[in-house]
């Protein structure tokens, strides 16, 4: 079955089927292209035209209903083909052609093969555009995904959705074309320009019917300059254009992909943390369901368009550009759904008291230290993975957090009190409370020290809510707290009580090993004792100004020795 | 050595020779000229003729005029112009000369 269609050919009405119009149209293009370069080429071409038109036109009187593709073939064969032309006519010197140039060749693009398909006509396609047999590529295809898990079906699925079937006699005739090598490449490339040439100039007709139309004598010259000027110029810019638009493609595809290959080696910190940040499973399939979806659904959809744009194949099915929006869509609504429940799940916050029974010490003196030890449920776990500059440590089954802030206060009564606040944020104040109760956190005291361990751990199964530790220790009246310095280097500490609770101090670094001492001044503040200068005053100085910024107890080297 | 190339170099040489010659005879229609042609047993495509037609014609050496037909649009008839005339002349005494001389060779060559 065949359609019949009439076209009009060097003033005669010819009814001709579609498929051999298709090959009497590439035959008629490609003399059009030879001869192109030649004085007198378009005389040519139409005196070629009425004698086929003639030739036709006989067939047609002797009975025929219409022109058939073997008619066509036979004029081909009288006439002659460009190849053909060379050996046998004379050349004018100027006609340097090269075999590529004008080949009589169908436009070549990569459709699915409806005719020869296993599944989706992709390899059958394949086989057509590079003149394999399509066997070839099914086996690769084939060896390629079992070898590579099924990476490989998302390269198929991309040719399955960018190319469409090759339905009508015409989009058979290019998916079948020529071997692809380089000068078909290059005649391509030409006929790219050619048709653009086409398009404008049926522009440039339309506003000539448009003018005369409406009965507007144009001047002949003025419509001619301004014609050649827009075509030259529509040339131009949709060139511009086409070409900015695959470079951009080609730079967004990038980005894309090293994102996308950014988040995949993070995935290595992500993965053991996704317990600690999401409530459950659900919002770990979203996250990466919608990272998925978002990172994915451009790469897919720019590789499709430069797909499309390397194979010359036209536009695919309709339903594509929507479904992969409304894909996308899917991802960004998830995200936002997800980033609404994180903002959700930290709405509340609470914290909880716990005071320690710290021990008198007998000469009125504490020390404070950093503890040897963490938190941590079995102590043989020896798999630790720490992240944010080891602030976040996992080992096996617990979480450590070094999120420990020190408040000294001035204590109401005659001896040392230490109390323990545990801090989190929740959905509700309820469950901000149970996330501060899965803090795990234990001082402990030997004689006059104290030890506050680096880390807090998170129970077992419970996620991270911002919590933090905030150990208060209360500093009586003509009693001193000595403060080892590797506790500023550690934890962030408050002694002045002109900030308000939130406020403390970043962690200091102190180089020296050594301990300051501080007491009640007498306007209630919490300093450092007033003590004799050291006698390396110098470095003491550079040590001051180094830490003016900060209302806090100065380090005092040699001031005193531990305890024994 | 290509044969064909050397077959095909030597038909282009004489394809407009023959081609004027026709034409000398009396106007012309293309379908006509490749008919004579293959008469001569000198076949040749369509599809050269008409660019050598032109090529002609825009030497100034034919010229042509439309002259209605029967079946369809009117034909375009190709007749010599003067300078065609001499350029015939020419042409013609260099393939006498040429032809005496190619002869005469093979002759001797096939005598020896």
């Amino acid at each position: 079955m065949k359609k019949i269609i009439n076209i009009n050919l060097s003033g005669r009405l010819i009814p001709i089927e579609d498929s051999a119009y298709e090959v009497l149209r590439q035959y008629l293009d490609s003399l059009k292209r030879y001869f192109a370069k030649e004085e007198g080429g378009d005389e040519i071409v139409t005196d070629i035209e009425a004698r086929i038109a003639e030739l036709f036109n006989d067939k047609l009187k002797n009975g025929a209903h219409c022109i058939t593709d073997a008619d066509v073939e036979v004029v081909k064969l009288s006439m002659g083909t460009p190849e053909q032309f060379d050996d046998e006519a004379p050349k004018d010197q100027q006609q340097a052609f090269t075999g590529a140039d004008y080949k009589d060749r169908p436009r070549k693009r990569f459709y699915r093969d409806p005719e020869d398909k296993v599944v989706s006509g992709v390899c059958g396609g394949l086989g057509a555009y590079f003149n394999i047999d399509p066997v070839v590529f099914r086996i690769i295809f084939t060896l390629l995904v079992l070898g590579s898990f099924g990476a490989a079906a998302i390269v198929y699925i991309v040719l399955w959705i960018s190319a469409p079937y090759a339905e009508t006699a015409a989009e058979k005739l290019e998916m079948r074309g020529e071997r692809v090598d380089l000068n078909n490449i290059r005649t391509t490339v030409q006929e790219e320009m050619h048709n653009v040439k086409n398009q404008f100039a049926k522009a440039g007709n339309d506003i000539r019917n448009f003018s005369q139309g409406r009965g507007r004598q144009i001047g002949n010259d003025v419509e001619r300059f301004f014609l050649s000027f827009f075509r030259g110029l529509g040339k131009v810019i949709v060139a511009i254009t086409k070409s900015f638009f695959i470079f951009f493609a080609v730079v967004i595809l990038f980005c894309l992909i090293v994102a996308g290959i950014a988040l995949i080696v993070s995935s290595a910190a992500i993965l053991p943390l996704q317990h600690l940040v999401f409530a459950n499973t659900t919002q770990v399939v979203m996250f990466w369901g919608s990272a998925g979806l978002l990172l994915g659904i451009p790469v897919l959809a720019l590789v499709i368009f430069l797909v499309r744009k390397a194979t010359g194949a036209r536009q695919s099915a309709r339903f594509i550009a929507p479904t992969l929006a409304f894909l996308w869509i899917i991802g960004l609504v998830t995200a936002a759904g997800l980033a609404s429940s994180f903002v959700k799940a930290l709405r509340r916050s609470t914290m909880t008291t716990e005071v320690f029974n710290v021990a008198q010490p007998k000469s009125g003196k504490l020390l404070v230290k950093v503890a040897d030890k963490d938190y941590i449920y079995h102590e043989d776990e020896d798999v630790e993975f720490g992240i944010f500059d080891e602030d976040v440590r996992i080992t096996g089954d617990t979480t450590v957090i070094n999120d420990i802030r020190i408040r000294l206060e001035k204590s109401n009564t005659d001896s040392f009190q230490v109390e323990v606040i545990r801090y989190a944020k929740g959905r509700t104040t309820a469950e901000a409370r149970m996330n501060a109760e899965s803090i795990a956190f234990q001082l402990s005291q030997q004689d006059s020290i104290l030890y506050i361990p680096r880390g807090f751990g998170l129970r077992e199964g419970s996620r991270y809510r911002v919590q933090r530790v905030i150990v208060v220790i209360k500093v009586p009246k003509g009693k001193s707290l000595d403060v080892d310095n590797e506790v500023y280097r550690v934890f962030s500490f408050r002694s002045h009580s002109k900030y308000d609770d939130d406020y403390f101090q970043d962690r200091i670094w102190h180089d020296e090993d050594g301990r300051s001492s501080l007491e009640v001044a007498p306007d209630g503040e919490i300093r450092e004792k007033d003590k004799p200068l050291p006698a390396n005053k110098d470095s003491l100085e550079t040590n001051y100004k180094y830490h003016s910024s900060f209302n806090i107890a100065l380090p005092a080297p040699n001031s005193e020795s531990e305890p024994a | 050595m290509n044969i064909d190339n050397t077959q095909s170099q030597m038909r282009k040489g004489v394809l407009e020779f023959c081609i004027l010659s026709i034409i000398k005879q009396g106007e012309a229609y293309p379908s006509d000229i490749i008919e004579k042609m293959k008469e001569a047993k000198l076949d040749i495509l369509e599809g050269t003729l008409y660019p050598l037609l032109t090529r002609l014609k825009n030497a100034e050496l034919l010229t042509y005029r439309w002259v209605e037909s029967s079946s369809g649009p009117p034909r375009k008839y190709f007749s010599m112009t003067e300078k065609g005339e001499v350029f015939y002349k020419e042409l013609e005494s260099t393939w006498n000369e040429l032809a005496n001389a190619v002869h005469q060779l093979t002759q001797n060559s096939s005598t020896i």
